[in-house]
């Protein structure tokens, strides 16, 4: 039987891939390759993000009791992520290493403390809960790749 | 309706709280370089001199301990999705009484002083017991994450034996009690000490942020959820084993160091097939740590010297690994504070620094050098001249001032961040 989190836990890997190349093409100085690689880490960041916000989460909102509740908490880091991701695209605008490197460090912490409290805690909840949502999910993820 | 009362995504307890413990962890660091610098040569000559088991306490339950608790505090959220209960009181306590304990109880091996003994056996079992019990009642809340935090939870369990034993000794060592022998006794303390307290405690940890830092592929389930509290049976079968003198038994011991040998290297082996490639510094902190481990366990099974076992595991991996968590942690909680104040006080058009503005890179760097130039000098000493333990216990200094330093510029630029945000 299909679940949630096996799907969203595979997209974080594939999301840490992108970000991968990108962090290494900013290392070498290539810009043309990071401005490529940003372009499609934000692209499965947001694709990720929107899946969450759109479908999981009003889910599992509408079971807990808690308007201000874990959900919440995931939506909040969702933003400054976003937020980063601007810092990330100005820096690249403007070839700057350093700021660049900078960036891409704060995102990948943020993003694995972030990934690791979903992987550990939310979408068990989801696959307990809301597991009627999988099927949809998983197509989700195919019809936009 | 869904029951997640006790769950909490944020990112608890309070700044301070971290700052508080990584702080006095540093200070502590300064005081057991500085004896080091003072009364160095003491440790060559034996290593149950006051110096030797002063220097010990300093670096476990003084420097460790506040290290691993302000880590802990954060990783319980993530982990287990529920913070301690009255977070910022309970963490006052167990600060206030680790510090006070570990103070007392190293004067007291120092003058010698039987009264500090006591005072502090008992501030620090204190100070363990409220630790537990908080993050125990906080494990049992978490909805299904138990099995996760097995390994780190048995660790702090750890600390229970080592703790009662210890306040055996120090009621032997104070005249409440007769003891015949004392060394079976000691060799357990150390044993639930370094192998169980801190071994399990510091490794849970590593298995938990090393895939999260450095994105390396997540250990085996084995690995993370047995191997741990493998050798924490190991460790009550080589109690039982003591207590019956059965032989045969002992060799959990064998175990036990094979097992943290696997442990070791499946770190290492992991970071190697990390997918970022980018070498920080903490990094180095996380490479030194285990390869001394790797080396205390070699030496060891080849019947080496123990202290030169004592010297990699204490100033190798006690006094290394957690450097490298600090370094990692401060600046993440830094950018992370920041940007949830931001948002509480609406102000959009403020943008936090990265987290690198935090800890600069080359002042880690610069701690690294002098910290393993300490370490390697020191077995240089321990093999050739005790006299060389003076020029040990400065670069120690050295490396034990800069992470102050450094802490405290991390500190200053948070408030300077913090005092824009709310000006």
């Amino acid at each position: 039987m299909e679940n949630i989190s096996k799907p969203m836990s595979l997209d974080h890997r594939h999301c840490d891939e992108i970000f991968m190349e990108l962090e290494q093409a900013v290392v070498r100085g290539e810009w043309h390759k990071t401005e490529m690689m940003a372009g499609n880490f934000i692209t499965a960041m947001t694709r990720h993000f929107q899946i969450e916000e759109q479908k999981l989460f009003p889910a599992l909102e509408e079971k807990t009791s808690q308007a201000n509740g874990p959900v919440r908490v995931m939506v909040m880091e969702h933003d400054q992520m976003r937020h980063l991701f601007n810092k990330l695209n100005d820096a690249i605008g403007q070839q700057s290493k350093e700021t660049a490197l900078g960036i891409t460090e704060t995102l990948l912490v943020t993003m694995q403390q972030h990934n690791m409290k979903e992987e550990n805690i939310l979408y068990p909840l989801a696959d307990r809960f809301v597991s009627n949502l999988a099927e949809e999910i998983a197509q989700s993820f195919t019809e936009s790749a | 309706m869904l029951q997640t009362a006790g769950l909490s995504l944020e990112q608890a307890p309070p700044i301070s709280i971290p700052f508080k413990y990584f702080f006095t962890a540093s200070l502590l660091f300064i005081v057991a370089s500085l004896l080091l610098v003072m009364q160095g040569s003491d440790l060559v000559t034996s290593r149950w001199s006051p110096t030797a088991i002063g220097l010990t306490h300093l670096i476990t339950t003084g420097f460790l301990a506040q290290v691993m608790t302000g880590a802990m505090m954060q990783l319980l959220p993530v982990l287990a999705g529920t913070p301690v209960s009255g977070v910022v009181i309970v963490n006052w306590i167990i600060h206030i009484t680790l510090l006070a304990g570990t103070v007392m109880l190293v004067v007291g091996f120092l003058l010698p002083q039987h009264l500090m003994l006591i005072l502090g056996a008992g501030a620090l079992t204190t100070a363990f017991i409220i630790l537990f019990t908080s993050t125990g009642i906080a494990l049992l809340k978490s909805a299904r994450q138990q099995s996760r935090a097995r390994s780190l939870g048995i660790g702090w369990v750890s600390i229970i034996p080592t703790a009662l034993l210890g306040c055996y000794l120090v009621a032997s060592l104070s005249g409440f009690v007769h003891i015949d022998n004392l060394q079976p006794i000691i060799t357990l303390h150390l044993s639930w000490g370094l192998l169980g307290w801190v071994g399990i405690v510091l490794f849970a940890t590593i298995l938990e942020l090393v895939p999260m830092f450095y994105v390396t592929p997540t250990f085996s389930k084995v690995l993370k959820q047995w191997l741990l509290p493998v050798i924490f049976l190991c460790l009550i079968i080589f109690t039982i084993s003591r207590y019956f003198s059965n032989e045969f038994l002992k060799n959990s011991l064998l175990l036990i160091v094979l097992a943290f040998f696997v442990i070791g290297l499946s770190v290492l082996i992991n970071i190697y097939n990390r997918k970022r490639l980018i070498v920080d510094t903490t990094l180095l902190y996380i490479w030194t740590g285990i390869a001394s481990l790797l080396i205390a366990a070699v030496v060891w099974l080849s019947a080496g010297s123990d202290l030169i076992v004592g010297g990699l595991l204490l100033g190798g991996v006690c006094m290394t690994i957690p450097i490298g968590i600090i370094y990692k942690v401060i600046p993440f909680l830094c950018w992370f504070h920041l940007q949830a104040l931001q948002i509480k006080k609406r102000k959009l058009d403020y943008s936090a620094p990265s987290m690198k503005h935090f800890i600069q890179e080359k002042h880690a760097k610069y701690q690294y050098f002098f910290h393993l130039s300490a370490l390697c000098l020191f077995f240089v000493a321990l093999l050739i001249s005790s006299k060389l333990m003076i020029l040990v216990g400065v670069l120690f200094t050295c490396s034990s001032l800069y992470l102050f330093k450094n802490i405290l510029y991390a500190y200053i630029a948070y408030h300077e961040e913090q005092n824009i945000l709310c000006s």
